[in-house]
């Protein structure tokens, strides 16, 4: 896991950006063989920018166009509960770490996140138990999440119109 | 004065909704659903923000816009400027094309008054769109946005309307999934376990 990187989408994710830049965090995640860590974090205004010099080269950026490119940049992503990010991530096929949000008061999104952490596609955890999820995370635990199949839909709507 | 006025212009409209579907009722009973040999189908495709908006990309990607469904009418929320740029730097390909803009209706946290008014807007901008595009086909899956046009077509053209609930509901439909399966013909869910509970939802597998 030497690269790293942390995403919270379109929204805003402060404790997750705070927690992420604790120096206990960052601590942990030198100790889980981190050497580069990005952070995409949103409007987020994050209160440490650059923490201490740790050994671990820290890059953090508010939005960007795509961040597909930096998923594949990276050996596992830390993200927010968006669908948008899941999928990316997912079909990228890194190992992913889900951080609900658990502030938020309509959470549907969760509903997504809970449902592939049962069934093995990705692990999800809370802004509290970040660090020992990020201990105890083994990649190889992670199911890969199967392709969607892209011509179910074509195929349904050419029956549909008989062609 | 003007209190009567705030009333009595939701009630009106929803009375002149309730006319109008009379009319396309009676209209539209016997017109046949079925598509000429050699036609192609006018399809028009409601596009809502973000994640919305991926999933109908990626369901579209292998749509045969070129010899099966044309032309396509793309219809996008006013402020919608990520989608109107993720639509042009797609992958599909289309031969003829038209893309239309309509005000939302409702935002994020507005509140359920104000929406009757801003959803009424959209709605006349949706029917003025609707009227001047004869679809075969109506292509939508989920934001509130789509609620709109996709009421506007059912009563001025009766297309067939093809709902797809987002990839992130898997307990639930959304409540526009809810709405929706009272004008859709198909209803489409990505998790099986949906079919259950909602048995006029269809589940063909995993399409994003």
């Amino acid at each position: 896991m030497d690269s790293i990187f942390v995403t919270v989408g379109t929204t805003r994710f402060d404790s997750l950006i705070d927690k992420i830049l604790d120096p206990s965090t960052i601590k942990l995640l030198q100790d889980i063989g981190c050497k580069k860590l990005t952070i995409q974090k949103g409007s987020s205004p994050a209160k440490t920018l650059i923490p201490q010099p740790t050994g671990i080269d820290v890059e953090v950026f508010d939005y960007a166009p795509t961040i597909i490119d930096h998923i594949e940049k990276a050996n596992f992503v830390i993200g927010h509960s968006g669908a948008g990010t899941i999928l990316d991530v997912l079909r990228c096929g890194k190992p992913l770490l889900v951080v609900i949000n658990d502030s938020l008061m309509d959470n549907h999104q969760t509903e997504l996140a809970d449902k592939l952490s049962a069934e093995g596609f990705l692990k999800s955890c809370t802004v509290d138990t970040l660090k020992s999820a990020l201990k105890s995370f083994n990649s190889d635990s992670i199911k890969k999440f199967p392709a969607p199949n892209l011509d179910t839909f074509p195929k349904f709507l050419d029956k549909v119109f008989q062609f | 004065m003007s209190r009567y006025l705030i009333f009595s212009l939701p009630i009106f409209s929803v009375f002149s909704l309730i006319l109008l579907f009379i009319f396309s009722f009676i209209i539209y009973r016997y017109r046949p659903k079925h598509r000429k040999p050699g036609k192609f189908v006018r399809t028009c495709v409601i596009l809502g923000p973000g994640g919305h908006c991926r999933e109908m990309l990626t369901l579209l990607e292998k749509v045969d816009f070129v010899h099966k469904f044309k032309p396509v009418m793309f219809i996008i929320g006013k402020e919608d400027k990520m989608s109107t740029e993720k639509l042009k730097n797609s992958k599909l390909s289309i031969e003829e094309s038209s893309v239309k803009f309509i005000r939302r209706s409702r935002h994020v946290g507005q509140s359920y008054f104000t929406s009757i008014f801003t959803t009424l807007s959209s709605l006349f901008d949706s029917i003025k769109i609707i009227l001047n595009f004869n679809c075969d086909l109506v292509i939508c899956n989920g934001p509130g946005t789509c609620i709109p046009p996709m009421v506007a077509a059912y009563f001025i053209h009766r297309p067939t309307i093809v709902f797809v609930e987002s990839f992130c509901r898997t307990k639930s439909l959304s409540l526009s999934g809810k709405i929706a399966s009272y004008f859709a013909d198909h209803v489409l869910v990505q998790w099986p376990e949906l079919i259950k509970k909602y048995p006029k939802c269809k589940y063909i597998g995993l399409m994003v």
